[in-house]
């Protein structure tokens, strides 16, 4: 899937040459920061992700509609690792451990995703696409601690940018997503096609 | 001497709470019309789950395509690799009406709140973009 490793070389310093030097090496694996401190709850993968190394505050409780609807139906997240991601200009966005081992979910009002915690990190982005009459397409998701910049590109050929906050991002918009791009810290870039589903 | 609070209240509304006590007990404990109503209790007013697909299937979709009032959607796939899944639900006409794709797990619902909402008929279905797997579905109308 990644796409292309393209680094700005000519940086004469010692810390420069290593990141460039991890990056060749690794074949465009990137791997994020470990966990530098402990969340209550959290655990493994999780504490990989910024957003879960800090404590929980009474923000990070998952909203009564979301605890009692249909979407949390069957137990498939530990609520007690919810952390609500800060993104800014949209909808509450939570971010929780599925109870399927290994996974990670993302939660907003009507609508949720989970995907592998291991894919997160290796790709370095988890993604979900959504869609209501009478609302904006949305296009959301996580990220690892080292993506700095997420893009998404419409059918029309416009783009959009967003910086990632608390490990998530997210664009609504009118138009049909077709890709999305990422760029980590070192200039490596990687993109995935989306789309709205449609038979 | 003690008495007890039974013995204090008249025979009459002794017995309006007995009858507003078994009403409530024979009541359903959701309210299956909450398109239009207010104060329903969030994801309530289902009266029907319907576990569609299990086994099949892509690149394509599936569904049952029996058509119902749906307000949630589920698809579930719990196999290797990291394909794309969408839960959708869209109008008899073929026009999609709500929905969510991600990786492993996608729930979605046609209202925010996740009440039921009994106002359009939708086909749900699950699919898969790009390879053969095998996924779950579930719909609540």
């Amino acid at each position: 899937m990644r796409s292309a490793v393209a680094v700005t070389l000519g940086v004469a310093a010692t810390c420069s040459a290593v990141v460039i030097a991890l990056a060749a090496a690794g074949g465009g694996m990137h791997e994020v920061s470990p966990p530098t401190s402990g969340a209550a709850g959290a655990s493994g993968g999780e504490r990989a992700l910024q957003l879960f190394r800090r404590p929980s505050t009474a923000t990070d409780v998952l909203s009564r509609d979301l605890l009692e609807g249909p979407l949390l139906e069957g137990d498939v997240v530990d609520g007690g690792t919810a952390r609500r991601a800060q993104v800014t200009g949209t909808r509450a966005l939570y971010v929780a451990r599925g109870r399927r081992p290994g996974t990670l979910c993302f939660v907003a009002p009507g609508g949720l995703g989970c995907g592998d915690t291991a894919a997160l990190h290796e790709d370095g982005l988890m993604w979900g696409s959504s869609w209501r009459e009478g609302e904006p397409n949305r296009v959301e998701g996580l990220v690892a601690d080292s993506v700095t910049a997420v893009t998404l590109e419409l059918e029309d050929g416009s783009r959009l940018l967003t910086v990632p906050r608390d490990n998530a991002f997210s664009f609504a918009t009118g138009g049909r997503p077709r890709e999305l791009s990422w760029t980590f810290a070192d200039g490596a870039t990687d993109a995935t096609p989306v789309s709205l589903g449609g038979r | 001497m003690r008495q007890s609070a039974a013995s204090l209240l008249p025979t009459s509304v002794i017995a309006a709470i007995a009858i507003l006590v078994a009403v409530l007990a024979v009541a359903p404990a959701a309210n299956a019309q909450c398109g239009s109503s207010t104060g329903c209790l969030p994801g309530s007013g289902y009266t029907l789950t319907n576990d569609y697909c299990g086994v099949l299937f892509g690149p394509g979709s599936c569904s049952d395509g029996s058509q119902h009032t749906y307000g949630f959607n589920s698809a579930d796939y719990d196999g290797s690799g990291t394909p794309t899944i969408c839960a959708a639900a869209e109008y008899p006409s073929g026009l999609d009406s709500f929905g969510w794709c991600g990786p492993r797990l996608a729930r979605s619902c046609f209202s925010t709140s996740c009440n039921d909402q009994d106002s359009t008929l939708f086909v749900v279905y699950i699919q898969f973009p790009s390879s053969r797997h095998t996924g779950y579905g579930k719909g609540k109308a």
